[in-house]
């Protein structure tokens, strides 16, 4: 059987929940080849109407946390529960070959052969903003295929849990027992941006560690969070291993979403990321056909060399550089 | 990359849900012959008769063509040199896709 060709038969599968379309859409948004992806936008427009009843939660943490092993409990939980639950895992890709090992299949052995659950990893192909793009995407393509819970995966160690945190209803961060040094590891930006902060592996000899450190961050996260807001964000302690917390942590994401509907923040929320999300694309639209100008294009490199030898100011150039952008675009139109 | 012990079908699944060009199977234990015919099996049912099947591992001389009849595109023995099997594996996909 050869894949739907037409828009209209990629929407109806992903309508119709059919994997191997859903599967054939997420591939065809993150396909770099230009007619992919404008036939996956195609597809994309016609499936947003239908998109945005998921509840979106985010999870990071930092590298042997167990982000997959809560994933893989939690999932098992909400599966058992009856919800459809989709696993967006961003993969970091080498950045010498270029190339990504994929591995959750590995770690979420039993969730991946559960038929509720999608787990499509994303690789991070180097660029940062491009990943946001095509997870955003795909999380979309899962709501429109009906998904109850949509679950964004990112490792905690750079830009990209800001990326997620701006795409997601619920940001979870997940930390170590006795991780009083991690914070310095992870960033407190991140610590910053969590919604629910989890200490995981609160088991065996480590259940009073764990203890401890949810005291110490519970006290660091009224320091960060004088209240007042729709939510005070909360810490607690779960084991992947044990399932102990698993359904705490859930009973918190429903509590927080209660909370965010109630007071509006939910809508305005969604609203702010939406708007974030264009003006990201904006952007990117705009430096792709600033350097790709012809009269752009001639002066840059000089002025570039000229600003890194203080032979001319950066705003000079900058506004330099503008200014025949501008011109190339008016004679354009002409 | 899949777990290590899975069933044909939770195979084809997942060689779905991911939309991938191929699936190799790396078998080492003689169940070739019964688990590779049942994988292709499943591939077409859920829709992924278009996926290519690669073979590699202690798989006996005598058995290639029993497993190309039944549609895996490229069998590895051992000894079989990385590079020229990379290139089988992309000119199968690429046949298939043609």
């Amino acid at each position: 059987m050869k894949p739907p060709r037409a828009p209209a038969d990629y929407v109806a599968g992903v309508r119709a929940g059919d994997r191997r379309v859903i599967a054939k859409t997420i591939t065809l948004l993150e396909s770099r080849r230009a007619d992919h992806r404008e036939l996956g936008q195609e597809v994309l427009d016609a499936l947003v109407p239908f998109t945005g009843r998921a509840v979106r939660v985010g999870i990071t943490g930092p590298p042997g946390v167990g982000k997959s092993s809560f994933i893989e409990t939690l999932g098992l939980s909400l599966v058992s529960a009856g919800k459809k639950l989709a696993v967006l895992a961003i993969d970091p890709s080498s950045p010498v070959s270029g190339g990504s090992i994929l591995g959750d299949k590995t770690r979420m052995e039993r969730l991946a052969r559960e038929p509720a659950a999608y787990i499509r990893p994303t690789p991070s192909g180097g660029t940062l903003g491009g990943v946001a793009h095509r997870t955003r995407e795909a999380m979309l393509v899962c709501e429109a295929a009906d998904f109850d819970v949509v679950i964004v995966e990112t490792v905690g160690v750079g830009q990209s849990e800001v990326e997620v945190h701006s795409m997601v209803d619920l940001f979870a961060v997940l930390l170590q027992p006795g991780a009083g040094d991690e914070l310095q590891g992870i960033k407190k930006g991140v610590l910053e941006l969590a919604d629910v902060l989890v200490v995981n592996k609160a088991d065996g000899e480590q259940k009073a560690a764990a203890e401890r450190t949810r005291v110490d961050h519970a006290h660091a996260l009224a320091l960060l969070h004088p209240g007042g807001g729709a939510w005070t964000p909360r810490v607690l302690t779960a084991s992947a291993h044990t399932g102990e917390g698993i359904d705490e942590f859930w009973k918190l994401v429903q509590e927080h979403r209660a909370a965010l509907e109630s007071s509006g923040e939910l809508a305005r929320r969604r609203r702010g990321q939406a708007r974030a999300w264009l003006w990201r694309l904006l952007d990117d639209g705009l430096q792709a056909a600033f350097r790709s100008d012809a009269r752009v294009a001639a002066r840059l490199s000089e002025l570039e060399r000229e600003v890194e030898a203080s032979a001319v100011s950066a705003p000079r150039a900058a506004r330099a550089l503008l200014d025949l952008f501008a011109q190339s675009r008016a004679t354009r139109r002409r | 990359v899949g777990p290590l012990f899975q069933t044909p079908d939770e195979v084809a699944r997942q060689a779905i849900e991911n939309d991938v060009h191929a699936v190799g199977v790396s078998t080492q234990a003689a169940g070739h012959k019964t688990l590779v015919p049942k994988l292709i099996e499943a591939l077409k049912a859920q829709g992924g008769g278009d996926v290519v099947v690669v073979c590699g591992g202690v798989i006996p001389v005598q058995d290639y063509p029993f497993l190309r009849e039944r549609g895996v595109a490229n069998v590895f023995g051992p000894g079989t040199q990385i590079p020229k099997a990379a290139r089988e594996v992309l000119q199968s996909i690429r046949d298939r896709h043609a």
